[in-house]
């Protein structure tokens, strides 16, 4: 993703729309990745009776991207947050980072 | 069509479930089983690794977008996914901590697997690697109780 800010970059999932202060390009990067990621987490999750994850993650060389819910459901318009990065970080740390946003 | 699965390699694999919290993994070769230690059917497995190459695919149709990792929590599990270049390591754990020790694993584990694989996969010493590798239909091995079956045939 070659518009990806190599600082960490939040995003606010709410009411079913993705909310940032970043440019609306990386809004748009990010919500087509995490519609992708939240789409085949579903179908994983159904394969093996999982139901749909609270969270997922994906990571290139130079790229890393997650979300995660807060905890009030998985669906459309729960609350969440999400972020992205320009480079290869943890997935816990980008994770605790993500689930924090809320407070 | 069987394929042979060496102990050493089955072996390299299955110490990864003493890790951490590990509830099970799978290895594959492109969209093919190699070892399935899942708590699953044969059959789940199977689509597991569909669903997994769709989502690497649809991530890479853009152009050169190249996933090395997915990774996603469940209420009860979480699914690590790691690809290297043409096979794929899926670890179910419980446990999100352990997420990047099992990444690390998982990576080194397939990284130093790649010339028991690549001899599995083409027992006449041609390299898995690039393009022309040999398809895995074409593999040869007897049926014993290591053997494990390639369900699908990319």
């Amino acid at each position: 993703m070659s518009a990806a800010a190599v600082s960490l970059t939040n995003f606010i999932l709410k009411n079913g729309a993705v909310e940032s202060g970043a440019g609306q390009t990386l809004v748009d990067a990010f919500a087509a990745d995490f519609q992708g990621l939240r789409h085949f987490g579903a179908k994983i999750g159904e394969t093996l009776d999982l139901g749909s994850p609270w969270t997922g993650t994906l990571q290139e060389d130079d790229f890393t991207l997650a979300y995660g819910y807060f905890g009030e459901g998985t669906g459309a318009e729960d609350p969440g947050a999400g972020a992205l990065i320009g480079k290869k970080v943890l997935l816990y740390e980008l994770l605790t980072k993500i689930t924090t946003q809320e407070a | 069509m069987a394929a042979n699965i060496p102990p050493s390699l089955r072996s390299a694999f299955e110490r990864l479930k003493n890790a951490g919290a590990v509830n099970g993994l799978l290895l594959a070769w492109r969209r093919q089983v190699l070892i399935n230690l899942l708590p699953f059917e044969e059959f789940r497995a199977e689509r597991l690794l569909q669903e997994i190459h769709d989502a690497r695919d649809h991530f890479a149709s853009g152009g050169d977008r190249d996933i090395k990792t997915l990774w996603f929590g469940y209420d009860t599990v979480h699914v690590l996914v790691v690809f290297w270049q043409q096979t794929t390591l899926v670890i179910l754990h419980t446990r999100a901590e352990e997420a990047d020790f099992l990444h690390r694993t998982a990576q080194t584990c397939l990284e130093d697997a790649q010339l028991l694989i690549d001899s599995l996969l083409n027992p006449s010493g041609e390299s898995a690697a690039g393009e022309s590798a040999a398809p895995a239909g074409e593999m040869t091995g007897d049926s014993s109780s290591k053997t494990n079956f390639l369900g699908r045939i990319a």
